[in-house]
């Protein structure tokens, strides 16, 4: 497989996991650098495996991975988590984490990203909006707006990993999907 | 103790910014590719981990999800932010580009106090401003406008619209439009844009216009009943209506057009304006043939079998064109 045919599909198939991902990792580290760290590594195993062999089920997979790598990081840092349930040793995936239906419908992308745009700070919104709402180039934002290209460049940093953190978050509130039983992993075991 | 994970995300928004410039987007899959043939340097960073190559893939799908969201959106609308043109700038302020790509555009309510106004090809709307005044929108146009305590505001982003401008003694009201601005207290005029042409022509009271441009040279006009000021991008030129001219340039308002014996071709371009269906003269003959009268906006069909049954033409229908040619030439 290509690597842009790997970018393609981790961009498409893992991920949109991230909210369920981080929420699983959340739940045995407070620690918000950690989780980001263990989220990251998750995703490099999965690219990394991926380019063996594409898993059949992307889903229950990176799962499979986040819980190994989790297992790992408490079995090397020595220090038991309090937060952590008793049987950390089994570390049970609940099928609630495999049921949830991630991918959002257009609607609720749409909302995310109107949340998330409205959060942004004034400057950096304004230079979101032109860049990518109404698709100005960034001369043509700097010119508008009558700024530097530099600090239209800065804004565009700071605006991308916001947008990112926020496309990443929960899906607003629905009702859930039950589990599809054809996602459930026989490679979980 | 800072994660790892941020570090590198810090470094990778770093390269999206500086690569993303001209606001075409390849591809999430094709990213990586795309901008290493451009940048050796960023072709070195990215390759050198995977981590790199993950943190930065991230941060693109976002990026890139954003322009696609607004593409398949509902069309809803969006305030365009603008540069302030008060007080004195000491540099000249560029004209604003035009909008091509994006057809299609998000809601999510007033940005900073801007609120947008659009209609689709064929629509007119008016819309009520919360000073009092009202703004007559014509087929397909788009404006943004914002009132607060000490200015009102229009843009035109593109089209045309008729201000009925409420009379406020300290609160000026003005209209942008490519490198002109209109400038008035209370009164009624009209501004119609397309690209960087820009045509006001003024129904009742005085306006100020200017150029937005601080280099430009121009001198303020004042204007009345009557003048109309049209700006390209090679300058200004104003005339005289005559009050049936003006009559006939505002037909638009009720839903006619109405032409002064003026030729086929730019009788065709404005009917164009408001409709799928698109008339084209053929030939030159056809297209300097010199029509008048009063027609629907809307009714091509009719307008196109009168040029049949009354000027001796021939409309050949292929799909939404519909070519017109004088029957005598074969």
């Amino acid at each position: 497989m290509s690597s842009c045919d790997l970018d393609h599909w981790f961009v498409t198939k893992v991920l949109p996991l991230e909210p369920a991902l981080v929420r699983f990792l959340r739940r045995y580290w407070k620690d918000e650098a950690d989780v980001i760290d263990l989220r990251q590594e998750t995703f490099v195993r999965v690219y990394e495996a991926a380019a063996k062999k594409l898993p059949r089920h992307p889903k229950a997979f990176t799962f499979m991975v986040a819980r190994n790598l989790a297992l790992d990081h408490i079995r090397r840092a020595r220090v038991v988590p309090i937060e952590l349930v008793a049987d950390y040793e089994t570390l049970p995936l609940l099928t609630e984490e495999l049921g949830m239906e991630e991918t959002l419908s257009i609607r609720e992308e749409l909302v995310l990203l109107e949340q998330a745009i409205e959060a942004l700070p004034s400057r950096c919104r304004e230079v979101v909006v032109m860049r990518k709402i109404h698709g100005y180039s960034q001369r043509a934002t700097a010119d508008a707006l009558g700024i530097a290209e530099s600090t239209v460049e800065r804004q565009v940093m700071k605006g991308v990993r916001w947008l990112a953190d926020a496309l990443s978050k929960e899906s607003p509130a629905r009702g859930k999907r039950p589990a599809d039983p054809n996602d459930a992993a026989t490679e979980l075991t | 103790m800072m994660s790892k994970a941020l570090r590198m995300e810090e470094v990778a928004a770093g390269w999206l910014a500086r690569l993303d410039k001209s606001g075409r987007a390849p591809e999430p899959g094709d990213v990586v590719a795309a901008y290493s043939n451009v940048d050796a340097e960023f072709a070195g960073w990215v390759s050198a981990s995977l981590e790199h190559r993950l943190a930065f893939l991230r941060l693109y799908s976002a990026w890139w999800r954003a322009s696609r969201l607004v593409v398949l959106a509902p069309s809803r609308v969006t305030p365009l932010p603008v540069k302030r043109w008060w007080p004195k700038v000491s540099v000249a302020a560029a004209a604003c580009l035009l909008i091509g790509l994006i057809t299609m555009l998000v809601h999510y309510g007033p940005l900073q106090g801007w609120q947008v106004h659009e209609t689709r090809v064929g629509q007119r709307q008016t819309v009520m401003l919360p000073d009092g005044s009202r703004v007559e929108l014509n087929t397909d146009a788009r404006i943004a406008s914002r009132v607060t305590g000490d200015i009102r505001s229009v843009v035109i982003e593109r089209g045309e619209a008729y201000f009925d401008v409420a009379r406020h003694a300290s609160r000026p009201f003005v209209v942008e439009a490519g490198d002109s601005r209109v400038v008035v207290l209370g009164t009624q005029f009209n501004v119609r844009r397309r690209d960087s042409d820009v045509k006001i022509l003024v129904a009742e009271g005085k306006v100020r216009i200017e150029s937005r441009r601080g280099n430009s040279g121009m001198q303020p006009i004042v204007a009345t009943r009557g003048f109309m000021a049209v700006a390209r991008a090679d300058g200004v030129i104003v005339e005289h209506r005559s009050d049936l001219e003006l009559a006939a340039e505002l037909g638009w308002r009720r839903g006619m057009l109405i032409f002064e014996q003026r030729d086929l071709a730019s009788i065709a371009a404005e009917f164009n304006r408001y409709n799928r269906i698109q008339l084209v003269p053929a030939d030159t003959d056809t297209a300097t043939t010199l029509i008048g009268g009063s027609f629907k906006v809307n009714n091509v069909e009719p307008f196109v079998q009168l040029l049949e049954s009354d000027f001796g033409f021939r409309a050949e229908r292929h799909g939404d064109t519909v070519l017109i040619k004088k029957s005598s030439s074969e």
